[in-house]
């Protein structure tokens, strides 16, 4: 008797879960942190309390706990799914979910300890990298064997976007975190001066072109068409979008150092590069929204659909802001200041969670054996509420940065400056205090979406399994 | 010299990929693809690929 072939759910199941659950932690540190800027007596005078220590936990708890967890859920189900193959081994697979979990309680250890590296986004300390690496190399050898073993002659353009993500994140990861250890805690850079600051934002920006816009991008292609019962509007478009995103996304990391020791040349060949991106950018964008031509109805019924359409808006929002503050006049204004804090905001709460909330609330009740989720209504309240609460944020954020950046350039007729510091930083609690607002409403939102969660998965006894399609002509 | 010979062969190269991806003949491939997200995986279905 020949034994039916399945997918691997469980693991896929287990990342959903922890996508959720992170979520909720990363963005209360977030909002703590937030009601310090505004009330700084919340620190308590307690060193692991500070701000400099929350700070990374915050960036490394959504960046990695919560959007890697949501990239290694979709990445499975959909690599499964357009592979018509169960994953390449269940226990590396396994390995890759309690490997990442450990990695995000050390950090959650380590970073509040004020144990760093200090390179953003790269803080976590060499043990833990070393394990990073370890989970990654299983994850890339879980991925490409399924793509190895798949029975569909065509790698689906998702694939794709999920290949180039991991593969670009284990070189990145690699070369950003070379260090010589001194002790089990401390470390040295093998870079120094100007070198180090180029490869950390060379790390830094394609931890944003390749971690939170290609993995997502996977994302899209497969969700979106899903959600919407429609092929993605052009399939040869998104496979000029990849080539075109993946090739130029390398380049531009030196528009994080305008104006400082880095060669000018380099400066402004980041800043062209950047330019340049949004032809890539939003050729993709407008891909995605097309996939609703003629079906724009569904948006009335729909809200997670409405959740992915408006992250594409915010995604074409955030791609077009990004090349304009890279021009170099123009970041001499915005860099330094808020203003760049409400832009990663707009791209990091408009596109990257909306898209992974989006594909949690359409794959969910389908790994747990439900037609949908427990409460639609709640869906939709999550999603104005969300909503809502990100333009409170970015607008304060804009506003906060360019009258900061306008003071701080500001001088007497005597070449004196006009205002002192603290007087910016004055003059920007009122947005700080929004900002706050919009933190809590983006917060509450995903409060409804555990509830929402918790009632769907409770009643599921018997967890389905999904059988793999059987060839036409095996 | 040798920075404007290699912007050229990335330019028809990036040509290169417009034509590929545009030409009638992966036409049929395309179409297969683009509708491998609307599988329902708990309905019975034909394979891509024989």
């Amino acid at each position: 008797m020949q034994t039916v072939e399945t997918y691997n759910d469980k693991v896929v199941r287990q990342f959903t879960i922890a996508t959720v659950v992170w979520g909720v932690v990363g963005m209360l540190v977030g909002l703590f942190i937030a009601a310090q800027l505004a009330w700084p007596a919340l620190n308590f005078d307690i060193a692991w309390l500070s701000y400099g220590r929350l700070r990374p936990l915050h960036t490394n708890a959504v960046i990695f706990a919560f959007g890697g967890s949501g990239l290694f859920a979709t990445s499975y189900y959909v690599v499964q799914r357009t592979s018509h193959v169960r994953l390449f081994s269940d226990r590396l697979a396994a390995f890759t979910f309690w490997g990442w979990q450990a990695v995000i309680v050390a950090a959650a250890v380590t970073l509040p300890m004020g144990l760093t590296q200090s390179h953003e986004y790269a803080e976590l300390i060499w043990p833990i990298d070393i394990l990073i690496t370890l989970v990654w190399v299983a994850y890339a050898v879980v991925f490409f064997g399924t793509i190895a073993k798949r029975r569909v002659r065509h790698i689906f353009v998702a694939n794709w976007f999920f290949g180039a993500y991991i593969l670009t994140i284990a070189v990145l990861h690699i070369f950003n975190n070379l260090q010589v250890p001194v002790s089990w805690t401390e470390s040295y850079p093998v870079y120094s001066g100007a070198v180090d600051a180029m490869v950390q934002w060379w790390y830094g920006h394609n931890a944003v072109g390749f971690f939170l816009t290609a993995g997502f991008l996977g994302i899209m292609y497969y969700y979106v068409p899903k959600q919407a019962q429609r092929p993605i509007y052009s399939y040869r478009l998104s496979v000029v979008h990849f080539w075109a995103l993946i090739s130029i996304y390398m380049w531009a990391g030196p528009h994080h150092l305008h104006y400082t020791a880095l060669p000018d040349w380099a400066q402004s060949l980041g800043m062209v590069f950047s330019l340049i991106l949004l032809a890539p950018s939003w050729g993709g964008m407008i891909n995605g929204m097309m996939t609703l031509s003629g079906a724009w109805h569904k948006l009335r019924t729909d809200p997670i659909l409405k959740f992915m359409i408006v992250s594409l808006s915010f995604y074409g929002m955030s791609t077009f802001e990004g090349p304009m503050m890279s021009i170099k006049t123009v970041n001499a204004l915005s860099h330094y200041t808020d203003w760049t804090i409400g832009h990663v905001h707009s791209g990091a709460l408009g596109w990257v969670a909306f898209i992974t909330i989006g594909a949690v609330y359409s794959m969910l009740p389908k790994l747990f054996g439900r037609e949908r989720m427990h409460s639609v209504k709640a869906i939709d309240a999550h999603f104005w509420i969300a909503t809502i609460g990100i333009v409170l944020y970015i607008t304060a954020m804009w506003i906060a940065g360019v009258m900061q950046g306008l003071m701080w350039r500001a001088t007497n007729p005597d070449g004196t400056l006009t205002y002192t510091f603290i007087e910016s930083v004055r003059q920007t609690y009122p947005y700080y205090v929004t900002r706050f607002v919009g933190g809590l409403m983006f917060l509450s939102g995903m409060l409804i979406m555990v509830w929402n969660v918790w009632k769907t998965c409770l009643p599921a006894r018997d967890l389905p399994v999904a059988r793999i399609p059987a060839p036409a002509h095996a | 010299m040798i920075s404007g010979i290699f912007t050229a062969i990335l330019l028809l190269a990036f040509l290169g990929l417009w034509a590929w991806a545009w030409s009638r003949r992966r036409q049929h491939d395309f179409n297969e693809a683009a509708n491998l997200p609307l599988e329902d995986s708990s309905a019975p279905m034909q394979e891509r690929d024989a």
